[in-house]
């Protein structure tokens, strides 16, 4: 049989499922986004979405597995971060053990261009079961350092100023979350920070960064 | 008389015969415009700023330039004359194993898309030497350079030197990909790389310039100077960009470069046919419409397909792109060739005075 004769039926096959395809993609879109796909696909907005609405955190962490697998090593600090997140929230220490070794493995490389990798470590780290003074004090070197290269970060600020708690130095985290709420006044955990330094009261482990 | 004709034939051929004008030639397809580009990011780049463009805008110009261009490998393919007669297998039966391919490896994203990724980032690199290295010998050509085997040897390993930078010291695919990192920081061949990084990028650039002189010196005779700029400007954009500003400016002037040799040879096909009625204009805008409504069909609505079949948008996103990405290099390295009779070499040998 000559296998050149196949190749018009394959033509055909091929051009209707991709032109079906390519209608499917735009119904899904409109069907669930309300219009065409945008020229943008935010598929991190996706698993946010995942984590923030739907309080779905092992998909969360799922998602977040496979990003980290296949995204370009330029996002891969955010999905670590946020899988040190995700983890945390669910509790699943094995998971979260894990982002924390890959940012550490990644700000140890200096591979990394994003300033953001030194504050995703130090959340990561502050997140842990036990933080003892050495911890937090790397966790605010950490944020000292991504405020050097970029100072109006105002998570760093509002991080830095959770790690200074834990080492008493209240007066220096109050000033840290002046800044960060300045930079961004939305912002929960510098919000939660100033109103645990106001009435001495811990900040709620919902509100992170 | 003779000595300044001399000069002006020396010229002539230094620039070389262009296919739309010396300035649009030059900075499209040579890459001078991204050249200027790359200049302003390495001096205003702070590590903060990863683009120089709004992040905003990026995935517009993501769209406009490169997305189409992995589109036009797509639409030149079936627009060439005879390429359904010529290459079946690709036409014809391709297409369809690429989509089952790409739906395979969705079923096992965790286990098969980390390898399709390393593939397409590996080969990335490989797939712009090559086209520096076609553009670099197609403008030799069409200028009278005559490389003889040994020239066109030397010129093919020059244009792969950024590959070959990637293939090291890149941070996707390449050597990390195929050995361990504890491995390739146990191998001093690739230590001594790393501490010799500097001396190798000014080696790197040193090379084409030699090269291009000894091309000169031989029987080949000299390359025109938009050969070298274009084999140059992909050595800046993998030697002196940030790797991630090297991804996105590369995949961008690449694309721009592509777009426009492409639809040169599209409108030189669709003019030189005995039956064509219509003007320059009508044919560019038809092939780069065509290739901007692929591009988002491929790109934007073809990962949502996978969605609705239960797939998440990341995994459906991703593995598309790089498949889209490893289509359209096996597809490049079949329609540039420049085969005696085939309809690519008619458009090269054009002489300068039908410009399109």
């Amino acid at each position: 049989m000559n296998i050149r004769r196949v190749y018009p039926s394959l033509f055909a096959i091929g051009v209707v499922t991709f032109f079906t395809l390519l209608a499917v993609g735009g119904y899904q879109s409109v069907r669930t986004k309300g219009s065409l796909p945008p020229v943008y696909l935010n598929y991190t907005k996706d698993i946010q979405t995942t984590i923030s609405d739907r309080k779905d955190y092992p998909r969360a962490i799922h998602q977040l597995r496979l990003a980290v697998k296949l995204d370009h090593y330029g996002q891969r600090p955010k999905h670590f971060f946020e899988l040190a997140k995700a983890s945390f929230r669910a509790g699943d220490r094995q998971n979260q053990q894990y982002a924390l070794r890959s940012l550490r493995q990644m700000v140890e490389s200096g591979t990394i261009d994003d300033p953001r990798v030194y504050y995703y470590l130090s959340v990561a780290l502050i997140l842990q079961d036990k933080v003892d003074q050495s911890v937090a004090r790397e966790a605010i070197s950490l944020c000292r350092h991504t405020l050097r290269l970029t100072p109006d970060f105002a998570p760093a600020h509002s991080n830095c100023g959770v790690a200074l708690i834990m080492l008493g130095e209240t007066d220096q985290a109050l000033m840290h979350f002046r800044t960060a709420l300045r930079l961004d006044p939305t912002l929960e955990q510098a919000q939660q920070g100033m109103q645990y330094l106001e009435k001495v009261q811990p900040p709620s482990t919902d509100v992170l960064p | 008389m003779s000595v300044e004709h001399g000069q002006n034939r020396l010229g002539t051929t230094l620039i070389g015969r262009s296919f739309v004008h010396p300035a649009f030639d030059y900075m499209l397809i040579g890459g001078g415009l991204s050249l200027v580009v790359a200049a302003i990011v390495w001096i205003m780049a702070s590590p903060g700023d990863a683009f120089l463009v709004n992040a905003a805008l990026l995935p517009f110009f993501i769209l406009l330039s490169n997305s189409a261009h992995f589109a036009a490998s797509t639409v030149r393919l079936y627009t060439k004359p005879d390429s359904l007669k010529m290459l079946p297998f690709l036409t014809m039966a391709f297409p369809l194993i690429a989509i089952a391919l790409l739906t395979l490896c969705l079923f096992q994203a965790g286990r098969w898309g980390p390898f399709l990724q390393a593939l397409y980032l590996t080969w990335s690199p490989f797939h712009y030497a090559a086209q520096a290295y076609g553009l670099a010998v197609m403008y030799g050509f069409r200028s009278g350079c005559q490389l003889n085997p040994n020239d066109k040897r030397l010129l093919w390993w020059v244009c792969q030197i950024p590959f070959f930078h990637t293939f090291i010291y890149g941070l996707e695919g390449g050597l990390r990909w195929l050995v361990s990192r504890e491995t390739l920081d146990s191998l001093v061949v690739i230590n001594w790389l790393d501490q010799h990084h500097s001396a190798i990028t000014v080696v790197a650039f040193l090379v084409p310039l030699i090269s291009f002189v000894k091309v000169w010196r031989s029987s080949s005779g000299p390359l025109p100077l938009i050969s070298m700029l274009a084999v140059v400007s992909n050595s800046i954009w993998w030697f002196v960009l940030t790797p991630l500003n090297a991804f996105v400016y590369a995949t961008i002037f690449h694309g721009i470069q592509y777009l426009a040799i492409v639809i040169i040879f599209h409108v030189k096909d669709q003019m030189s046919r005995p039956d064509n009625k219509h003007r320059v204009v009508y044919h560019v805008v038809c092939f780069y419409g065509m290739s901007l409504l692929l591009g988002y069909g491929l790109f934007q609505c073809l990962p949502f397909a996978y969605v609705f079949a239960g797939f998440g948008l990341l995994e459906s996103a991703l593995l598309v792109t790089a498949t889209i990405n490893i289509h359209h290099f096996i597809v490049d390295a079949y329609i540039w060739r420049l085969k005696q009779g085939d309809s690519n070499r008619r458009v090269v040998e054009t002489s300068l005075s039908a410009p399109i």
